[in-house]
């Protein structure tokens, strides 16, 4: 190599690490892709089949992928063991840790600041009707999501709140369940601290900032396409004749300084396209986010951060007397608050990653990956208009089958790097057909999480309010042509892929664009 | 680039052959060690830009390299590896 120094001393061995030593397989290369495998049969079957959402059985499902493909490998079975560590350890897998606890406190404060509250307050105050109503819910959940970051979040959150209210404006209900699965994608696929943005950005090596701006114009054209047909279709579907007021139930939720939540979604939105840390960024919307809880009143500290002090504890004469403690029972004891459990609510996904990564490293190392990849390149993807159709297609099909979508994205992120890379396909382009594709049909599908979230809380408002009877639920097989954003960002990224729009190349963008995180 | 401008890149229908100036710097993946010729290639899109130096073992790599001559009719250019960057992604 005539030079391979970076300028600061960096050699490229430092960049790649150790020599590392291939796997052989029973089989042959192909074999490599047993754990891999496996695990996307066990997602498909729990998530697909029998319909459970729960991350952490697919945390067992990928220990057990590993153990089977363990099976497959040939003579000493360390060499096997360490490529587990070796992927685990791997920069992007620490990377979408970091950035995933951040985001997670960041979303539960802004949960804890009644920012739905501020929502509910201005969808009252624009007093739209029924026809009009789910093209209202359809903005707001894209904005409760581009600040939360869980699509998950808002469709439980939306589901309970707004779709009630909206039943009682006479809005109709297929519909306004999409709705609210639109604006779920909306905000999925937007967000700077969404899961699937950091996974997006960071498995393609580019700055979620940069991400977020360049993903913008593809999300707004989606946008106004499914705004446009919330107006449209409000108007021409009939809802429902309920002779009961919806007033009463916004009065009830309303919170109108929640509001002020758009300011500290803003903070980090507009801190991370100036090009700072993610880390950084979400952190100055942490702090705005806390301070604006405490001083406008729209939760005390102890929500943020709360120490439950066991009473048989030699601090509880005086802990009780600090805001961010109580003393309690000593089986009460713990900690808890928006900080605490925002972290928490991404460990089964962080363990999730690390273990799929680890799967992956096999698979390269087993040359089942590259295999693959191969195939592809001579079969399907063989110029860059069908090879980004391929991302487009593949990464469409993979979260259709795989329904928890942050998993499907994980697992399909490597053959959008590497056959992206194969044509030279700038990084953002790269990580926005994989995000978009993974947000759109991840609240599609009736199996798709999204929707069974937002299913789960529909079938719980009949015990919650008399008026409300379970001919009202709606069905996820009955919403799936009504999730227009969803659609609409699928066709944005076909037409995109076939005709080169929004397309750039590497050499588009200098690295500093792209080096950061 | 600004903060506006950030947002508004890319709003075009981008060739599948993009083109190169002599003299330009620029970032690339190497695609392949190509058979024929020999040499190292970078694909750009459907423009190939082959390599006058460098080794095998950078295919795959990011790389800094500059633009020594590109026939635009072919969508053909030569270029000059400067310095190894980064690994590709996985």
């Amino acid at each position: 190599m005539s030079d391979t120094d970076s300028g600061d001393g960096t050699e490229i061995e430092e960049i790649s690490g150790p020599d590392v030593e291939a796997i052989e397989f029973y089989g042959g290369r192909w074999m490599s892709v047993v754990p891999i495998g496996v695990f996307i049969l066990w997602a498909i079957v729990q998530s697909g089949l029998f319909g459970i959402g729960d991350t952490t059985g697919l945390v067992a499902g990928m220990l057990v992928a590993l153990i089977v493909g363990m099976f497959f490998a040939k003579g000493d079975w360390k060499n096997y063991a360490n490529t587990i560590f070796d992927g685990m350890t791997k920069r992007v897998a620490a990377t979408a840790v970091v950035a995933w606890l951040w985001a997670g406190m960041f979303s539960n404060t802004l949960q804890a600041g009644g920012f739905v509250g501020g929502l509910v307050w201005a969808a009252n105050a624009a007093d739209v009707g029924g026809a009009l109503f789910p093209a209202a819910t359809f903005i707001l959940a894209a904005l409760f999501t581009t600040g939360i970051g869980t699509g998950y979040g808002a469709a439980v959150a939306f589901s309970a709140l707004f779709f009630p209210a909206g039943i009682l404006l006479g809005a109709n209900p297929v519909l306004l369940f999409g709705a609210i699965l639109s604006g779920a994608v909306f905000g999925d696929n937007l967000a700077p601290v969404s899961d699937t943005t950091i996974v997006s950005a960071v498995t393609q090596d580019a700055d979620i900032g940069g991400v977020v701006a360049s993903r913008f114009k593809y999300a707004v054209i989606a946008a106004v396409l499914a705004l446009a047909a919330y107006v449209f279709a409000g108007n021409a579907m009939a809802g429902l004749d309920i002779s009961q007021q919806a007033q009463d139930l916004f009065v009830q939720n309303s919170e109108p300084a929640g509001l002020l939540h758009l300011i500290s979604m803003l903070v980090v939105i507009v801190t991370a396209v100036m090009g700072r840390h993610i880390v950084e960024a979400i952190s100055w919307g942490l702090i705005v986010a806390v301070v604006f809880n405490v001083v406008f009143d729209l939760a005390p500290l102890s929500d943020v951060l709360l120490f439950k002090v066991p009473e048989t504890s030699a601090a509880a004469s005086w802990a009780g007397s600090l805001p961010i403690a109580e003393v309690v029972a000593a089986e009460n004891a713990g900690v808890t608050g928006s900080i605490y459990n925002g972290a928490a609510g991404f460990f089964p996904l962080i363990v999730l990653v690390l273990l799929i990564v680890a799967g992956s490293e096999i698979m390269i190392r087993g040359g089942g990956f590259e295999a693959i990849q191969e195939w592809l390149l001579e079969n399907v993807a063989t110029g860059v208009r069908k090879a980004e159709t391929t991302m487009v297609v593949g990464t469409a099909l993979v979260n259709s089958m795989i329904t928890i979508n942050t998993a499907a994205e994980i697992a399909i992120a490597p053959y959008i790097a590497r056959i992206g890379q194969r044509y030279n396909i700038n990084s953002y382009r790269r990580a926005n057909i994989l995000d978009a594709n993974t947000s759109a049909l991840g609240y599609i599908f009736p199996w798709g999480g999204g929707v069974l979230i937002g299913f789960a809380t529909l079938q719980g408002l009949p015990g919650q309010y008399e008026w409300f009877t379970s001919a009202m639920v709606v069905n996820p097989v009955q919403v799936w042509p009504y999730v227009f954003h969803g659609w609409f960002l699928f066709g944005v990224f076909l037409l995109s892929a076939l005709t080169g729009f929004g397309l750039e190349y590497t050499t588009d963008r200098k690295s500093k664009d792209v080096t950061r995180l | 680039m600004s903060m506006f401008s950030k947002f508004l890149t890319g709003m075009s229908f981008r060739s599948t052959t993009p083109t190169f100036e002599a003299g330009e710097e620029i970032e690339v993946y190497v695609t392949e060690l190509d058979e024929e010729s020999g040499e190292l290639v970078a694909q750009v899109g459907e423009t190939r830009l082959h390599f006058e130096n460098g080794e095998a073992d950078i295919v795959g790599c990011r790389v800094l390299a500059t633009v020594e001559s590109f026939d635009n009719a072919e969508h053909r250019g030569r270029v000059s590896h400067r310095k190894t960057l980064s690994q590709g992604s996985f």
